[in-house]
């Protein structure tokens, strides 16, 4: 044994760091791993983009703007079921989480932050999207119009967001979150997308219309035509919001940063 | 189980740095933490000062984890306080946090990020901007700066403990925690590790660690707690603690040679000392 010195010198007491620094350096963090990740990003912007180039016979029965609302509804919870669940449940496993959280960083941040870079992807895929529909198609929305897109987009995105939150709170090993996740979101998108062009029936294609998906396409949809704005889209806006806020509530109380 | 009391004309059981500061940096009073109904940790109290090097030694399951969890703010005790460097850890956590460095059992980092990545990064959760240059400076520090570019991932197990403790030293944090940072490592990278860590201490830090080897128990803590079924009951600096349970007969019966080692204190301590060879 070395016997402690009598002289040790005492290491100066700190305070936790400014939190635009942790922010900064998390959001840098989350891009780089994006980066890295890039051929998923690319996948998760191919998912409206198949699907756009796939229904390209429906836009005579139910509309070109339709389309690219399903389109981009459809591809919103790609993002949350299947990309953003399964991060977390992996990192989660994985203990990630846990040791940042022996840093002061709060755990706010360390959430918020990757849900921030989800966002931005959600932006750049349906960005991305509406150009193959403007350059294949000719779908036009103007200037307004795609600003609207792109903030519809943002709130259906965090409702299925959340949504991958409650997955991710629910079930605890990552293989599960991503069997579940899977499980949750083909019907999501083939019943959301099949019933708008009436293929499963009328009554099928009211439940799809205030699904998730459907409440979200009604929302893009309206942004598509920001003058003829009516009350099914507040009422969308309002489900959407909605069914955001059950998600998250319900994500939030279970979720938990460790499997053990 | 009671708590064993060393004599009291030793100075045993006053820290060996206790005239370098006045209090001590981690101050562990009364702690009880409970899983539902599963009491993992009760009336753990213990301090580590300034210049220390601290081991919480115990079999499997003792809550030894737990304590430094509690510790670390990952779980919220039942009852009990916990002072890091005097900040309450339930009050003020972040600040408490920002006197912390922490290296876990298990060490994780982002899979899809480099080393230097990582560096930067948690240099960032500290307050500490670190451009390229800087990151490779402590990469360097490290003797890792052929991995610079590699995802932690395919780092060895040395590497990525060097790495682990880098992220958990780079504020400079007057303690540290560290839970079982030897277990996988060879030789030559264990050396090197405790080499350090001593060196840390001499330089004014506390250390709080975890293991379950007792010969490195012995050679580098300057005190240890023995914890079993989440009590402490034993505190001393390691040859005290063999000297004075050397001649208890359950000490005795594990013991396999003649001269008692503290991992026989340990055995016949911690409710194991019946095994027979």
């Amino acid at each position: 044994m070395t016997p402690a010195t009598s002289m040790a010198r005492r290491a100066p007491i700190a305070v936790a760091p400014p939190r635009a620094g942790i922010w900064r350096a998390l959001l840098r963090a989350e891009f780089i791993v994006q980066w890295h990740q890039r051929r998923s990003l690319v996948m998760t912007v191919l998912v409206p983009i198949t699907f756009l180039l796939a229904w390209k016979d429906l836009i005579p029965t139910v509309g070109s703007h339709a389309v690219l609302a399903i389109c981009i509804a459809v591809g919103l919870p790609a993002m949350g079921l299947m990309g953003f669940s399964q991060t977390i449940a992996r990192d989660r496993e994985k203990g990630v989480f846990q040791r940042l959280r022996t840093t002061p960083t709060p755990t706010s941040a360390i959430m918020g932050s990757r849900i921030l870079v989800q966002l931005v992807v959600t932006m750049f895929m349906t960005l991305c999207t509406y150009a193959v529909a403007n350059v294949v198609d000719g779908i036009a929305v103007g200037a307004v119009g795609v600003a609207l897109v792109v903030v519809a987009a943002l709130v259906g995105g965090m409702s299925f967001l959340a949504l991958g939150l409650c997955v991710v709170a629910l079930v605890k090993s990552a293989e599960a979150v991503s069997a579940v996740g899977r499980l949750i979101y083909l019907p999501l998108a083939v019943v959301g997308g099949l019933a708008e062009a009436g293929l499963l029936g009328p009554v099928v294609k009211n439940v799809a219309r205030w699904s998730p998906i459907g409440t979200t396409k009604l929302l893009l949809l309206a942004a598509m035509s920001p003058t003829s704005l009516d009350l099914h889209a507040a009422i969308a806006l309002v489900a959407t919001l909605g069914y955001g806020l059950l998600f998250a509530t319900i994500g939030v109380r279970s979720f938990r940063w460790s499997v053990a | 189980m009671t708590a064993i009391t060393l004599p009291s004309s030793s100075n045993v059981s006053a820290p060996p740095s206790e005239t370098a500061s006045d209090s001590p940096l981690l101050a562990v009073d009364e702690l009880r933490v409970a899983y539902g109904r599963r009491v993992a940790v009760d009336a753990v109290s213990f301090s580590v000062h300034a210049g220390e090097i601290f081991g919480l030694l115990g079999p499997n399951g003792a809550g030894k984890t737990s304590t430094l969890s509690a510790i670390e703010g990952l779980i919220i005790p039942e009852r009990g306080t916990i002072r890091v460097a005097g900040i309450d850890v339930q009050e003020r956590p972040l600040d408490a946090r920002a006197n912390l460095g922490v290296q876990l059992q298990a060490t994780s980092f982002q899979k899809d990020l480099t080393v230097t990545e990582i560096v930067r990064l948690y240099g960032g959760l500290y307050g500490i901007v670190l451009n390229a240059d800087g990151a490779r400076g402590v990469l360097a520090a490290i003797d890792l700066s052929a991995c610079a570019g590699m995802k932690a991932g395919q780092l060895s197990g040395g590497q990525l403990q060097r790495l682990s403790l880098a992220t958990a030293t780079l504020h400079d944090p007057p303690l540290l925690l560290l839970d079982e940072p030897t277990t996988g490592l060879d030789p030559q990278s264990r050396r090197r590790f405790w080499s350090k860590i001593e060196t840390m201490r001499d330089s004014g830090r506390a250390i709080l660690l975890t293991t379950h080897s007792m010969e490195e128990a012995h050679a580098v803590c300057d005190r240890v707690s023995i914890i079993d079924r989440g009590r402490i009951i034993v505190t001393g600096p390691p040859q005290a603690i063999v000297d004075s349970n050397k001649d208890r007969p359950e000490v005795r019966a594990a013991a396999r040679r003649p001269d008692v080692t503290l991992e026989d204190v340990f055995i016949g301590l911690t409710g194991a000392g019946a095994i027979t060879t």
